[in-house]
């Protein structure tokens, strides 16, 4: 019990201490880039953010795997808490996406191969919470979300190289395998400190919920109890 | 020990019949997509220049809709009546009944959609009976009922089933009626099947996965 | 009581964007986007507001997610202290 706490503040420190270094080097430390001008810095908020919802949602993956497979609520707490946090990064990425979008292509939206499958990979998460939420508690309710956990899922690679295989007008990848240009190093540099910030806030969070997640189980076992005698 | 097929036959005909009596999914899906139909016409108002651009979009989302009102429906029957219980019981394999089940529901929507797309011709003025469109139907109704089947399974035992069946399924579908859609669109303009291939081939990959996984998934939604 | 007002409130608010979605197939259907593309911009300065609201609703994001949470963590204590002495009353 006093490992995870150690663990908890360790984290929750670490990632504080870098989302200030970070604020430094984007606003300040890294050059301004000659085409897009100052808001190409969103650029490193929406691709990590990005990318840490794409991880959220392997873990959810991974979960359900696990709770199907085991059936011990460990792996559900796991696939419920990074649906959770991968909702939230998902949303930032495409509020970002939309706040970048407006100065450079003029407009907010746009049915583009990218846009729309990244969308559909929100509202599919989106439906794993509606699900969660309506479903009977315990085990089938845990059972129908890790179907929908793993046939989601595979919106995730379609999202991801939706710009290599489509004509698309979102930016053709500069970092990591489907990539297509090349990156200044010291942007590179931030966007991995960036990601890796954001991977530390996600880690935070994520073992926050599952420990919240333990504890409403716990509650509803409790209830479970008590309920019949009232 | 019952076989494969003859459960699935057994499922097929259980379901038939019981439409038969209340013709209960065939009036709704076809009610509800007439109906859609109809008020597309009044919201996008098309010229005649504008009608064979839109046409396809209209008759999918048609479909679409109407397919989901009927995939609500797949497994009301046997919660109210407590059959699924009896269902499972019966020493048959869970894969034989996902693939009966979803074998009435494609039977069932093929009806409606059959049923559509005369009146669809005629409000839109379009001759339908391209076999590329027929195909492309029979296969997009395809992975409706492949997916559909096994949210409806899970759907039928939540709060509000028609709200978390459209949910589950419409985020997923999209592949498909973008496909669909596409390739309806080149159908009804007389274009060639080249053109067509790729959505085709979309579609197939996408129904092949969507059968394989909700068989194998099947199993885990249906324990109570 | 809250969850009585939020639910449909999502709820609302996720079948809205999915008949939006579901508009911009017959649209999706013929469009090329390529034409819609403004690459330059002459004023390095001149999107800034966009960056800053960028910044702000991350940190008001992680804000409120990180104060849901501890909420939460609140009031389920207090409910779990309530649920074990109603069970130990019981067990008298």
């Amino acid at each position: 019990m006093a490992t995870s706490m150690i663990i908890k503040k360790g984290l929750f420190v670490i990632t504080g201490a870098m989302m200030l270094v970070i604020l430094y080097l984007i606003f300040i430390w890294v050059p301004t880039e000659k085409n897009l001008g100052v808001s190409q810095r969103i650029f490193y908020f929406h691709v990590p953010i990005a990318w840490v919802g794409f991880l959220a949602f392997s873990f959810v993956l991974v979960g359900s795997v696990g709770y199907l497979w085991k059936r011990t609520s460990g792996w559900d707490r796991l696939a419920y808490s990074a649906a959770e946090l991968g909702v939230l990064f998902t949303t930032l990425m495409l509020i970002t996406g939309i706040l970048w979008a407006k100065p450079v292509w003029g407009v907010w939206w746009t049915w583009d191969p990218r846009l729309t499958t990244s969308l559909i990979l929100w509202l599919i998460y989106v439906a794993y919470l509606m699900l969660r939420a309506y479903s009977p508690k315990g085990d089938q309710g845990a059972r129908y979300a890790a179907v929908l956990g793993i046939a989601g899922f595979i919106d995730v690679p379609l999202v991801y190289m939706s710009i290599v295989w489509w004509r698309t007008v979102h930016p053709q990848a500069l970092i990591g395998p489907a990539a297509t240009g090349e990156l200044d190093p010291s942007m590179r540099l931030l966007l991995m400190i960036s990601t890796l910030t954001f991977t530390l806030l996600f880690a935070y969070l994520l073992v926050d919920r599952v420990s919240l997640r333990r504890n409403e189980e716990e509650v509803e076992v409790l209830r479970g109890l008590i309920e019949p005698l009232r | 020990m019952t076989g494969f097929w003859p459960t699935v036959a057994a499922v097929v005909w259980k379901d038939i019949q019981a439409e038969l009596r209340t013709k209960d999914i065939v009036i709704s899906v076809l009610a509800f997509a007439l109906l859609s139909l109809i008020i597309f016409n009044f919201a996008l108002r098309p010229s005649p220049q504008l009608t064979p651009v839109v046409a396809p979009g209209v008759l999918w989302v048609a479909f679409t809709f109407a397919g989901v009102l009927g995939l609500t429906r797949t497994f009301v029957l046997e919660k109210e009546q407590g059959n699924l219980i009896g269902l499972l019981l019966t020493p048959t394999s869970r894969e034989a009944l996902y693939v009966g089940k979803m074998l009435g529901s494609l039977f069932f929507m093929l009806v409606a959609e059959a049923v559509l797309l005369p009146v669809f011709a005629v409000l839109f003025n379009i001759s339908p009976f391209q076999p590329g469109l027929l195909l492309i139907i029979l296969m997009a109704t395809l992975g409706f009922a492949a997916i559909g089947t096994l949210f409806s399974a899970m759907a039928v035992n939540t709060r509000s089933r028609e709200i978390v069946l459209p949910m589950l399924f419409l985020p997923i579908v999209v592949p498909i009626i973008i496909g669909a859609v596409v390739a309806s669109g080149t159908a009804l303009d007389g274009g060639p099947w080249s053109d067509m291939v790729r959505w085709f081939q979309l579609i197939a990959v996408f129904d092949v996965l969507a059968l394989v996984f909700s068989a194998f998934a099947f199993e885990h939604v249906l324990q109570e | 009581m809250k969850g009585l007002v939020i639910r449909p409130l999502i709820m609302l608010l996720v079948v809205s964007a999915m008949f939006l979605s579901s508009a911009a197939i017959p649209a999706m259907a013929q469009s090329d986007t390529q034409d819609q593309v403004a690459t330059t911009v002459s004023d390095p300065e001149a999107n800034l507001p966009y960056l800053f609201a960028v910044y702000a609703v991350t940190w008001v994001a992680f804000f409120a997610y990180l104060y849901y949470l501890s909420q939460r963590q609140q009031s389920l204590r207090r409910e779990l202290e309530e649920l074990r002495e109603a069970l130990v009353e019981r067990d008298r």
